[in-house]
């Protein structure tokens, strides 16, 4: 129950902050971090708690959308079971290179993901796609994934008193 | 043991299925808790954004002062046109009065605030501090005193969401206004607006206005959408496109006007 609180508030926060932030700097500077919070739990405690913040992630983020619901919600759903599927085959353990190749491939399939759900209107085109939104997305993610994954991992040891 | 592990691979299957349903489907009852969503977190998002505004303004100061300085002379040479003006507007409503002319009515509008932009690559939203009990409707156009912002895309009680002019899922039938070239108009995952279908003999140059046309359905006609910034032929079929830049800045909205019918 603990935990559940814990990541109900850390998806909270990182909503309000990535709001904010997007309103401040706009796209130029704009991280998937809830994406990391996935990735985060589900390398820290497993994907049934990978999967609640996947869940209250995707329905805060197709709350706000004007898309269709659903496509934040099944994007980030998958991208909770892949990331366990990953963590099996590619990830070491304390490798910070493994964790940010990790996040590279999570951030692909999050785009590949909702990519095919926009292509269902037929309003999206590939390389516009790739241009304006995977690659400034990836390269934002992965430049404060380092930092992100730092301070979620101070704040849970502050809490729990280890990992 | 075994039959333990299939339940939970059943479990998680089903996780996955919902959302893709859910998806297709599109429930009202999700509607309905979406918009509940929105407006529980706007309320932090108003608080915490006050500080934000705040130092933006501080910022903007200079750039600010100079725009005042600007618009003050600018203020002055068109009261000074006014006085002109004045007798011919007297005139032209005497006139009118003796034609038996119908003035264009007015449209009514609601004035509302942004709270914030929706934080997404694939769309461009804004959500406002007005909805349902301030007579907003789906589909009603937004605009600022510059032009055409958006249109209305979901309405809650107290809030709605508007579908940005940029939007790749936005599209308002358009008029440019000197060469009287029909064409819609919509947005991009660039956030540039195009105007396509236009007519392969079109003659629009450069510059050139563009407005809604009477063609639309859910704009009234002669609103500004902006000005062609470049032209070229249609890769997909013998037609024309137009890049156009929107008329107003929508990167730094603030208030926006809803066009109530």
């Amino acid at each position: 129950m603990r935990k559940t609180f814990f990541i109900l508030s850390a998806i909270f926060i990182f909503f309000i902050i990535e709001f904010l932030f997007f309103n401040v700097i706009g796209k130029w500077f704009f991280p998937n971090i809830l994406l990391l919070l996935i990735v985060f739990f589900n390398l820290l405690w497993g994907i049934r708690y990978s999967i609640i913040t996947a869940l209250v992630a995707g329905l805060i983020k197709d709350s706000f959308s004007v898309n269709p619901f659903g496509v934040y919600l099944f994007s980030f759903v998958i991208c909770a079971y892949m990331t366990t599927f990953l963590k099996k085959t590619i990830y070491q353990v304390g490798s910070r290179s493994a964790r940010l190749f990790l996040v590279c491939i999570i951030c692909g399939i999050n785009f590949i993901a909702q990519f095919f759900l926009h292509l269902v209107f037929g309003t999206v085109t590939t390389i516009a796609s790739v241009h304006f939104i995977l690659i400034p997305e990836l390269l934002t993610t992965l430049l404060i994934t380092p930092f992100v994954f730092n301070r979620l991992k101070i704040c849970v040891l502050k809490f729990y008193g280890s990992l | 043991m075994a039959s333990r592990k299939t339940t939970k691979y059943i479990v998680y299957v089903i996780i996955l299925l919902i959302p893709f349903f859910l998806f297709f489907s599109r429930p009202q009852f999700f509607h309905n808790l979406k918009l509940k969503i929105v407006y529980l977190l706007t309320r932090p998002i108003e608080v915490l954004s006050i500080p934000i505004k705040e130092a933006r303004k501080i910022l903007y100061y200079h750039h600010t002062f100079e725009e005042y300085k600007k618009l003050s002379k600018e203020v002055g040479a068109l009261r000074s046109r006014l006085v002109g003006l004045e007798e011919i507007v007297k005139e032209n409503a005497r006139l009118e009065k003796l034609l038996k002319f119908q003035r264009n009515s007015v449209y009514s509008s609601v004035l509302a605030h942004v709270i914030g932009r929706n934080p997404s690559y694939w769309n461009s939203a804004i959500v406002i501090d007005k909805g349902s009990l301030d007579g907003i409707k789906q589909g009603y156009p937004v605009i600022n005193e510059s032009g055409v912002i958006g249109k209305i895309a979901e309405v809650g009680l107290k809030t709605s969401k508007v579908i940005l002019l940029s939007d790749p899922e936005f599209s308002v039938a358009a008029l440019a206004q000197e060469s009287r070239e029909h064409g819609l108009i919509s947005g991009s995952l660039s956030g540039q607006c195009r105007m396509r279908y236009m007519n392969a003999e079109a003659r629009i140059i450069k510059g050139e206005k563009i407005l809604t046309s009477q063609l639309s359905s859910s704009f009234p006609s002669g609103l500004l959408i902006g000005e062609v910034v470049d032209i070229y032929e249609s890769s997909k079929d013998a037609s024309w496109e137009g890049i156009v830049a929107p008329a107003a800045s929508l990167a730094q909205i603030e208030e926006v006007l809803v066009i109530l019918k």
